[in-house]
């Protein structure tokens, strides 16, 4: 039982609580305290003053002795101070006097408190039901179409991807956010941030405020996978903090808005701090040699103590399983390895190992944990690159097999496919690097190599299947839209000096923009189809990000997506009717439109013209002659034109 | 249909107008001397020569007889079209930035800088008669602390007004009677109005602004009708005489062109349609800022010029005769 700390977190403007000086915060009651007889009081009481005067300076000790004059094993401490009172609760709860004797140290208030509790049990109130709008409400839609934000200068807009003309805005804010913003992983919440204050959620179909987590000097925002919690923070506690308080980095209960911890930072914390397990149950941090795992929504050290991993480089958590894979660069004669374990028993499963003569080892999950692939660089005595070694793990296989690939050029990008079994390298030299496909079957089979690409990223569609192979930035801004199951290209398209290319949730539109973070003039945003045919060109002034809205996993059990999948055919029929009478309808709108503009514009020139006309007579008498027939000389000219040759022999 | 390319002048083109009839272009650039040649075939007819330093503009009366130019030597001078001679030379105080004539052609306008203690003005002199001093001067009055100078000046209706703009963007509307005070103040652009141009009959006009939108008032009540988004600066615009469209030109500062997309894409005029604003086509061809530009007052061809000193003549095809408005 000790005394709670702190305002509560629910409103960012509270004023703290005041705490007035009735009661005694500054005294502790002290149990399990020896009983003695009257001869050996004085010298007890010495020693648990000494004892006490270790966290401040006690300005009373009263040991009250009973009616048999023993000392009846409980004593009040009492300080100067509340805070030498807490500091007291703190370090000498639990001390050891002696083997039979460990204090048990409390707050004389919570004596008080909990005397004038009453017998009888008095439900608290429930609080009122706070109804918020349906929150995947903007997945309602008939039409199935997604919704992209884009901020620019200071505005925020979260605009429909519909496919007419005319952006359909769901709502415009100005000031909405400071420095960026953010969806949640799987769509529901939206996020603003304010350094000074804190991040908001938003989200329903006004985008009404969902929670605010108040966090001053909070400069990044991460969120777990499956949206139950999220991590800010604030660099600028990174050296100075407050042990028992921290705000370098709290994690918070992102359904609630309630704060559940705060962690200290260090100067070296790379972001984001923490890696999680897709289902959000851990969290894990690494530090110099450190691999600490965290229990969710506890946040309690499992097992009480963090793994000690000397040289511990760089580690990487299963998108969809408890496995963590770490990497351990080559020290003291021992080669590298890529260690797998399990969490929470920490076992450590198949794992690469001997990884000799490597350089530097970077770890790609396949999104749906499938496979594990270990790139790295085997480098020969002068530390020069001979060749780029891949240990694919496959994780779901009896026995978890490594296969091993090779090749003899630096890797430039490599991507998994999304929901398949092949991966996409961009490796090479120079400026033109290769692109190569392959695909996991019994072994790692090369399906295609494509020469001389201008590329220098690889984008998956969320869905398979399709590729974006682009060149960013100085390359700039080429765009080629691959089919990977026909090897084909299928369009080809050019963004200039396009910095990013996002693909929308369900693999049909891909957006290529201009960030003014990166490139300060022509800033602005692509929409293509997945084809590469260009729907929406808009140039924006100082144009910064352009965020799909991410959407949930499927509704649908497999079997029946897969049903879908096989009968497309006939899904498409009735969708593409829907799709032409909609067209028709907008047609006719748009016509409707255009003849009404046209109607009122004619009715403003013939105003204009009947004034000009009624002022002829003055014109003339400035000295205005009109155009006239006779004035018009007309020239009629020859033009000898030669019609062809005909070579005839001289008879 | 392929351009015929009027090469001539050695720097950039500052002005171009086409003659009543259509079959000549007058072209000033940066250099003093200035020409005018045939549009039919892009022949030269002749050169001007007498300015000591930049031809800023250019008109020319309604039969061609003479025409008037205006300079940064603080001269605007009359010349005869026939032989090329100067007939009458106006001084100024200033660099001359725009001249014009108005309907009828007895006087002509003309507008200067504001330098050394003079403030920018727009003067109306007499054609004939009146050449020591013009018969009327607007300063230009401006809260604005930095040094303002008009960009551009037109006649209203009748030579009734004067339409002006200046470098901040603001278009004053003054009446040449009373000319104490401008009659209205349109302050929809937010940068430099580069320039003003009235359809021929006067009775609606198009401004072009470097906060790259183009927008369309009618000439009597200027009542602001439309606008269009051209996504760069511009600096130019013209109202087509024959079909409902009006052409744009301009691009981007000096400042962005090396980070800012490569070739001739850059500097393409748009045409748009004038009554809903949307682009309808777009022609590319200059390697630089488009300076100026106009539909030949037939409205059968139109002509750029631009800062890499071309100027380019086109003649619209049949197609273009018979499409749907």
């Amino acid at each position: 039982m000790t005394k709670g700390r702190g305002p509560t977190n629910n409103e960012l403007d509270d004023e703290p609580e005041v705490t007035m000086e009735i009661g005694f915060p500054s005294i502790v009651v002290v149990d399990n305290i020896p009983v003695v007889g009257q001869e050996k009081v004085e010298k007890l009481k010495t020693v648990l003053t000494k004892v006490f005067n270790a966290v401040g300076k006690v300005r009373e000790f009263y040991l009250p002795v009973g009616k048999d004059n023993q000392t009846t094993g409980f004593a009040f401490v009492e300080y100067h101070t509340a805070e030498e009172a807490e500091a007291a609760l703190k370090k000498l709860n639990g001390y050891k006097l002696d083997k039979n004797h460990t204090f048990i140290v409390n707050s004389y208030e919570d004596f008080r408190k909990y005397e004038n509790v009453t017998e009888e049990y008095i439900a608290p109130e429930p609080a009122a039901f706070q109804a918020t709008d349906n929150l995947r409400s903007w997945l309602m839609r008939e039409d199935t179409v997604d919704q992209y934000c884009l901020r620019y200068q200071d505005q925020t807009e979260i605009v429909w991807n519909t496919t007419g003309d005319e952006p359909v805005i769901e709502t415009k804010r100005t000031g909405w956010t400071e420095t960026f913003a953010k969806w949640s992983p799987l769509g529901t919440y939206f996020l603003t941030i304010i350094t000074s204050k804190g991040v908001v959620t938003w989200g329903g179909p006004k985008f009404d405020k969902i929670h605010r987590f108040p966090h001053p000097g909070v400069k990044v925002v991460d969120w777990s996978p499956s949206e139950n919690y999220l991590v800010t923070a604030a660099p600028q506690y990174q050296e100075k903090d407050d042990p028992n308080d921290p705000q370098c980095i709290i994690v918070w209960n992102a359904r609630t808005g309630v704060k559940l911890r705060g962690f200290l930072g260090s100067k070296d914390t790379a972001w984001p701090v923490f890696k999680w397990t897709g289902d959000d149950k851990y969290l894990i941090r690494m530090s110099e040699d450190t691999l600490s795992i965290y229990e969710a929504p506890s946040m309690n050290l499992l097992d009480q103590k963090s793994l000690k991993i000397p040289g511990l480089k760089d580690f990487a958590v299963s998108p969809t399983d408890h496995i963590i894979s770490y990497f351990v660069p080559e020290q003291n004669n021992k080669p590298a390895a890529v260690v797998l374990i399990d969490i929470p028993t920490k076992k450590e499963k198949r794992s690469p190992k001997n990884l000799i003569n490597v350089g530097d080892c970077k770890m790609f999950w396949h999104p749906q944990g499938t496979f594990l692939c270990i790139k790295a660089e085997k480098l020969n005595k002068s530390k020069k690159l001979i060749s780029t070694d891949f240990e694919i793990v496959r994780l779901k296989e009896k026995d978890i097999p490594i296969d091993h690939l090779e090749i003899k050029e630096p890797l430039i990008a490599f991507a998994w496919e999304p929901k398949g079994a092949r991966f996409a390298i961009l490796s090479g030299e120079g400026p033109r690097p290769s692109v190569s496909f392959y695909l996991m079957e019994k072994t790692v089979k090369l399906l295609k190599t494509l020469e001389k690409k201008v590329a220098n990223h690889l984008f998956w569609s969320p869905e398979g299947n399709f590729i974006v192979l682009a060149g960013l930035q100085n390359l700039n801004g080429v765009l080629e839209f691959f089919s990977v199951n026909d090897m084909e290209t299928m369009g080809t398209e050019e963004h200039f000096m396009c910095t990013n290319v996002d693909w929308d949730p369900s693999g049909r539109f891909v957006a290529s923009s201009v960030s003014f973070w990166k490139h300060t003039s022509e800033t602005g945003y692509n929409i293509y189809s997945f084809q590469g045919k260009l729907l929406k060109s808009v140039m924006r002034d100082r144009f910064y990000e352009f965020l799909w809205r991410p959407r949930p996993q499927s509704l649908l059990p497999e079997k029946r997506q897969d049903y879908i999948k096989k009968n497309i055919a006939k899904f498409a029929e009735a969708l593409e009717k829907e799709d032409k009478d909609t067209k028709i309808a907008e047609r006719a709108r748009k016509q409707k439109i255009r003849d009404e503009k046209r109607k009122a514009f004619e009715d403003i020139l013939n105003r204009l013209k009947q004034r000009y006309d009624s002022e002829s007579q003055e014109r003339a008498s400035l000295g205005y002659r009109p155009l006239d027939d006779k004035d018009i000389e007309i020239q009629e000219e020859w033009v000898e034109e030669v019609e062809g040759y005909e070579e005839s022999p001289l008879d | 249909m392929r351009p015929i390319i009027l090469k001539g002048q050695e720097r950039a083109i500052t002005d171009l107008k086409y003659n009543r009839d259509s079959d000549l272009i007058f072209t000033t650039s940066k250099d003093s001397k200035f020409c005018v040649w045939f549009t039919d075939n892009g022949e030269r007819l002749g050169i001007f020569s007498g300015h000591r330093s930049a031809v800023w503009a250019v008109d020319v009366q309604a039969d061609s007889q003479s025409c008037i130019s205006g300079s940064a030597d603080f001269a605007a001078k009359l010349w005869s079209v026939e032989n090329g001679k100067e007939i009458f030379s106006f001084a100024h105080k200033a660099p001359v930035r725009t001249v014009e004539f108005g309907v009828g052609d007895r006087q002509f306008l003309s507008m200067a800088d504001g330098v050394f203690g003079e403030a920018p003005s727009v003067f109306v002199w007499d054609v004939n008669g009146g050449g020591n001093r013009p018969a009327i001067q607007i300063a230009l009055q401006s809260e604005s602390k930095d040094k303002i100078n008009f960009a551009s000046a037109t006649f209203g209706p009748l030579n009734k007004t004067i339409v002006a703009s200046t470098e901040d963007g603001i278009i004053r509307v003054y009446d040449v009677r009373n000319t104490a005070a401008p009659v209205k103040t349109i302050t929809d652009h937010t940068k430099n109005v580069n320039q003003v141009s009235m359809n021929p009959e006067k009775t609606l006009f198009i401004t072009a602004s470097r906060d790259a939108t183009a927008k369309l008032y009618d000439a009597y009540d200027f009542e602001c009708l439309k606008t269009y988004n051209f996504e760069r600066p511009l600096n130019t615009a013209s109202i087509s005489p024959l079909r409902e469209e009006v052409l744009l030109g301009g691009g981007a500062d000096a400042v962005g062109i090396t980070t800012t997309k490569a070739g001739a894409n850059q500097f393409r005029c748009k045409f748009f349609h004038l009554i809903f604003e949307e682009e309808i086509g777009s022609i590319s061809g200059h390697f630089g800022p488009v300076n100026i530009l106009s539909y030949s007052t037939d409205g059968k061809g139109f002509a750029t010029g631009g800062e890499d000193g071309y100027v380019r003549l086109h003649h619209f095809d049949k197609s273009y005769f018979n499409r749907r408005n």
